[in-house]
């Protein structure tokens, strides 16, 4: 079974390797259109409403998977939230998706309530969402959706500096029409 | 599995990776995540203890999801892949060649009736309340990733939600973390659940949940019928909020006693409450939880679960599967010594200032496990410390320190257990173009048995500096880099022949949002890690892994 194996792992590895050679797609409309669709979600707010992706149609849309035991998720939100109210008119939305199980649910209203959070704050509690948007499940992660709500780019990190790339990004996606 | 089926299963994945574009008549996105080892396994039988014996391990996990016109597909093919494993006893699991398809989801979702109607067939998650009857979350960042293989239907209305679900559990057969082989249990579960918001200010749900576990670790059969309701209020007078929650269960095991077969019938209750008020600059959390058995003939160290079940047994751990988490009130990073039999409660407040820039906090905590027996254990801990964010939020700093107390408190008995004082420290400093992070945890355990006093130091510090794409020399061949140093410390001896220091480096290295790299090399202090509020036991890791992350747009 190992020499059927191997070679496959191996292949599928070298895959990884191989197709991040190819040119990234340019944000034209052509490669825009090629890009994934997300299905629409829909998740219950922090403070009991129910949100739906499609509820923010025509809007770009930074969907960004957060938990409490998350220290680069927790640092990141707050510039996330800066950037909502800043390009709130030119058609952005933050959705933040809040993973915490059980043992940690406690925690997420204080942390929202004391950093001020202004951007929904949706419960992904068993990890549905989790698990269609974010199959490696590593936080933090954000997925940058066109107004089509196609997946134009995700990051799964944040280090200081980065909100000056995720202001970027943010920029270009609106800039598309 | 046959020896064909797991290449067979991964050929396939790969076939579908080709055909599935057309056939979603979409883009179709893939992650895949390549794990290449070179380890040593280290054998902790009284036979073989301390003996170390080098393998290596390939390990695959490949994501294609799309979606269109209402409907979405998922499927996760998981693959691992052996060379010279070492032959482990019985007890110990099994490390095994496998591929399969781990996890497929379809889902087609429908306006209906002013409402959302979801239709799912496949897997999926499940958690009922706060996880205290049934919660099969994804967390396969820990090995332990538990859904449902069956079907789904809710209607998720403006003010009311409904859902109902049958299916079988579907643990990850590939567990990463023990990388051994865990078969599937195939106990069956079905349950439904009843939201209504807007009741004044309240939210009201009700739930119910129905395992039928094929097999118990003692080799017969058990069942488990729940019943809960919740009533939260999210804003409460503008000053805080409430979440209360109930539970009640029924379960059944089929025991042996003295060679004849009884049934023996548990009812258990759960009690659930967390309140948080604030006072500008003022926060307080309040936290409670009940976990009782209503059966007063309880044996004497109430060794029954009351609330929850265990599962069938888990093969790589030795142990059943555990369908439930009830919130524990301890810290993340903490062991939780059962959650059979429960009372307690923690309280903690906290002081912003700076615009909510800086926290500090003190938390205390009370907690009875196995009340009322000769096994009653009061575990107390205390712990504050302070949060920072600054230099415009680009770096912070945390610091935290504490002091646990475990005594018996049994039925004529009292003695202590443990003590252990802990201190943590996270930094990350934010220069220009880099950054420089620090991470630490330590903690020094007193074990008291009857043999006298033992104490333990044991702790992780991490040191690293990370580039950004705008440090100008990087900008040509990286998004990101880290680069990191490990240092772990165990010293204790129980354990002949392991290591008391661990050293290790990691090279953390993004190119783009395609293709990630993480390389690592040393040894790793095995223990307690927690992740996304989920612990486990981690194996001691020595060798070298290499792994590639790559996410395409097909």
């Amino acid at each position: 079974m190992r020499f059927v194996l191997f070679p496959l792992l191996t292949a599928v590895g070298l895959l990884t390797l191989i197709w991040p050679a190819v040119p990234a797609r340019a944000a034209d409309g052509a490669a825009a259109a090629e890009r994934p669709t997300v299905a629409d979600f829909s998740l219950e707010t922090l403070d009991g409403k129910r949100v739906k992706l499609s509820d923010y149609a025509g809007k770009a849309v930074l969907v960004s998977f957060w938990a409490t035991w998350c220290k680069p998720c927790k640092q990141e939100l707050p510039f996330l939230d800066a950037f909502a109210k800043k390009y709130a008119e030119q058609g952005l939305v933050v959705l933040a998706i809040n993973t915490d199980g059980p043992r940690t649910m406690s925690a997420v209203r204080r942390f929202v309530k004391r950093k001020k959070l202004a951007i929904p704050q949706l419960l992904d509690k068993d990890g549905s969402l989790l698990q269609a948007l974010n199959p490696r499940g590593v936080m933090p992660f954000t997925l940058y959706l066109d107004r089509q709500h196609r997946i134009a780019e995700t990051a799964d990190s944040f280090s200081a500096g980065d909100e000056v790339k995720i202001e970027a990004k943010i920029q270009t996606l609106l800039a598309e029409k | 599995m046959g020896t064909r089926t797991p290449a067979a299963a991964l050929l396939g994945a790969l076939g579908l990776s080709l055909v599935a574009p057309a056939a979603f008549a979409g883009p179709v996105r893939m992650t895949n995540s390549t794990t290449a080892q070179y380890r040593l396994h280290t054998f902790t039988d009284d036979a073989r203890r301390g003996e170390e014996v080098p393998y290596g391990l390939l390990l695959d996990r490949l994501n294609l999801v799309a979606a269109a016109d209402g409907f979405s597909s998922a499927v996760r093919v998981d693959g691992m892949l052996f060379v010279d494993p070492p032959a482990l006893a019985e007890a110990d699991g099994e490390f095994r060649d496998d591929a399969r398809v781990e996890r497929f989801t379809a889902g087609y979702g429908l306006e209906l009736g002013g409402g959302d109607l979801k239709l799912t067939v496949g897997d999926f998650y499940r958690q009922l309340g706060r996880g205290i009857l049934l919660s099969l979350r994804k967390e396969d960042e820990i090995g332990v990733d538990i859904a449902v293989r069956g079907g789904q239907a809710q209607w998720l209305g403006e003010t009311v939600d409904v859902a109902g679900f049958v299916g079988r559990t579907n643990p990850v057969n590939l567990d990463n973390v023990s990388e051994k082989f865990v078969a599937d249990p195939g106990d069956i579960v079905a349950g439904g659940e009843v939201k209504v918001r807007d009741v004044g200010p309240m939210q009201v749900g009700l739930h119910t949940v129905y395992l039928d576990v094929q097999t118990l670790p003692t080799g017969r059969d058990g069942w488990m019928l729940g019943a809960g309701g919740s009533v939260e209020v999210p804003d409460l007078a503008d000053i805080g909020s409430l979440y209360l929650e109930a539970d009640w269960q029924r379960s059944s095991r089929v025991i042996d006693v003295l060679g004849k077969l009884s049934e023996d019938v548990t009812d258990g209750l759960a009690v659930y409450g967390v309140a948080e008020l604030y006072f500008d600059p003022l926060g307080l959390v309040v936290e409670g939880i009940l976990l009782d058995c209503l059966d007063a003939e309880q044996d004497g160290l109430h060794r029954v679960r009351c609330i929850g079940l265990d599962g069938s047994e888990n093969s790589a751990l030795q142990s059943p599967f555990v369908y439930n988490q009830p919130p524990t009130l301890e810290r993340i990073d903490q062991e939780v010594l059962n959650s059979r039999d429960v009372l307690g409660g923690r309280a903690r407040i906290d002081y912003a200032a700076f615009d909510g820039d800086a926290t500090l906090y003190a938390n205390g905590m009370l907690r009875l496990t196995d009340r009322e027996s000769e096994g009653e254990v009061t575990q107390l801990h205390v712990y504050g410390g302070v949060d920072l964010y600054y230099a415009e939020g680009s770096s912070r700093l945390s610091a935290s320190g504490g002091w646990r107390d475990e005594r018996l408190t049994g039925i004529d008995t009292e003695r202590q257990l443990k003590t252990m004082a802990h201190g943590e420290g996270d930094v990350l400093h934010a220069f220009d173009g880099w950054s420089l992070a620090l991470s630490t945890l330590n903690e020094y355990r007193t074990l008291f048995t009857i043999d006298g006093e033992k104490t333990n130091l044991r702790g992780s510090t991490l040191v690293g500096v990370e580039f950004g794409h705008d440090a100008g020399w990087m900008r040509s061949f990286a998004d990101q880099l880290a680069l990191t140093f490990e240092l772990g410390y165990d010293d204790d001896d129980s354990k002949a022949g392991s290591r008391s220091v661990y050293y290790a480096g990691i090279v953390d290295w993004t190119l783009d949002s395609r293709l990630r790299v993480r390389a690592l090399a040393g040894t790793q202090r095995g223990g307690l890690k927690c992740v996304g509020g989920v612990c486990r036991i981690y194996p001691e890791f020595a060798g070298a892994r290499l792994d590639l992350i790559t996410t395409l747009d097909l």
